[in-house]
């Protein structure tokens, strides 16, 4: 369970952008994190993944956990070609699993391409393999959905809810997050973040 | 196709312009034509000494391009890894950038044998190259990827391996064909002040103590054949080493 007790932070020479924020996510389930663009979501996500440390207060919970971040860009490695980028992640790297992966996202026909010569949508379809396939306990998705069409945001969520434990995703549009069958809401509000 | 032509059409271009000007100066000591320089390259190529001299020459770039590629690549990863390191050495780096090449060769003369110097001097030009662009890559590294890879839990052998080495191939592969250019300048530059028994320098030395003109610019036209030649090669084999459709670059 990812608890955050009294956490406050902001970026050096800037005044705070979370302050005392009091959280609980539960150990299993999705998690939406809500709020306009600006308000801190990627923020939160980098303080549970481990990669901001709060100038106040602390986070529990990610002790013997698997945490791993897609980041709202793809930072996939453009000298490897997809079906590489995708085995990145996997603790025993199979080819099998990595292709079927693929198949889930709908990218198997790319496998050998470069993420260079792939549009922005399937690179992001990419990342999201990667994320997936380094089986993760606890799974944190910055704007997973930004760029796919609809009718891929729709066939790649069920496949994308069964991926960790717990899964946090941050969006500000309410059909994704009836479309991953959301359990807990969080909405970011000035510098606090209530539970909905 | 345009583009080759076009090429073609300039060098027939310079070429006319050369021939003209030898024809005005009418004097073959001073300016020989291209005609009597190819002639004479053709006549140099027959001959057993200018495969010698060519080859041990050649032996002496890649030694010391070879001492300069790994201990520049060591120095730069030194450097990139502790400010103090590079704060201990980058005044070095100046000092070999800003003296005159000539000091350097009647200096090192002093210390080494005169066959060795070229390779010294080789070492000594392509250094800094190597030295300051890797150097630069690995600064240059994408943080976001580092980042990735500290989540994804990359070892360091893993980090380095998929994420730096590619990243600062791009830069190392131009350090290396910049450096190559000055490698055969510099090892001449050394070779016609140190005369080693067989090298190009050595040649073209004679040839100016006994104004064979002709043969110092069928020496020189060799020799400017030879690094356009190494240096297509090697830019071929880099676009093969870096062909993922975009990605670092330096």
């Amino acid at each position: 369970m990812i608890a955050l007790q009294g956490v406050s932070f902001g970026y050096p020479g800037q005044e705070y952008i979370l302050d005392h924020v009091d959280l609980t996510m539960p150990e299993q389930g999705i998690c939406a994190v809500m709020g306009p663009s600006g308000s801190a979501k990627t923020t939160l996500l980098r303080l549970i993944a481990g990669l901001e440390k709060p100038i106040e207060g602390t986070i529990s919970g990610r002790d013997e956990q698997k945490i791993i971040m897609m980041f709202q860009e793809d930072r996939l490695l453009p000298w490897c070609t997809v079906m590489e980028n995708v085995m990145l992640g996997m603790p025993s790297p199979v080819h099998q699993t990595a292709r079927h992966l693929l198949t889930l996202v709908e990218l198997d026909d790319v496998a050998d391409r470069y993420p260079p010569t792939l549009s922005g949508g399937m690179r992001r379809r990419v990342a999201l393999a990667r994320a997936v396939a380094a089986e993760p306990d606890i799974l944190l998705l910055d704007e997973p959905f930004n760029g796919l069409d609809t009718d891929v945001k729709l066939r790649i969520s069920p496949f994308l809810r069964e991926a960790a434990k717990l899964i946090v995703f941050t969006t500000h549009d309410g059909d994704e997050v009836k479309m991953m069958e959301t359990e807990r809401i969080f909405r970011i509000e000035g510098k606090n973040i209530i539970k909905l | 196709m345009v583009r080759i032509v076009k090429k073609v059409l300039v060098a027939i271009a310079w070429l006319l312009l050369w021939q003209l000007a030898s024809h005005l100066v009418a004097l073959p000591v001073l300016l020989p034509s291209p005609i009597a320089t190819v002639r004479t390259m053709a006549a140099l190529w027959g001959t057993a000494s200018f495969w010698s001299s060519l080859s041990i020459s050649f032996v002496r770039v890649a030694f010391g391009m070879a001492a300069a590629i790994t201990l520049g690549v060591l120095i730069a990863v030194l450097c990139a890894a502790s400010s103090w390191a590079e704060a201990f050495l980058s005044p070095l780096r100046s000092v070999i950038r800003s003296t005159p090449i000539t000091s350097i060769i009647i200096l090192v003369l002093l210390w080494i044998r005169v066959d060795l110097v070229p390779v010294f001097i080789v070492f000594l030009t392509v250094l800094p190259i190597i030295w300051q662009t890797v150097q630069q890559g690995i600064i240059q590294t994408d943080k976001d990827l580092l980042e990735m890879g500290r989540v994804y839990a990359f070892s360091r052998t893993k980090l380095l391996r998929k994420i730096y080495v590619p990243s600062v191939l791009p830069y190392f592969y131009t350090a290396c064909a910049t450096g190559l250019g000055f490698a055969w300048k510099a090892s001449i530059a050394a070779e016609v002040i140190a005369r080693p028994i067989h090298s190009i320098g050595a040649r073209l030395q004679d040839a100016k103590v006994y104004l064979l003109t002709e043969h110092l610019f069928a020496w020189t036209a060799t020799v400017i054949l030879i690094s356009i030649l190494l240096e297509t090669a090697l830019k071929a084999w880099m676009r093969r080493q870096t062909r993922h459709g975009g990605g670092a670059a330096a």
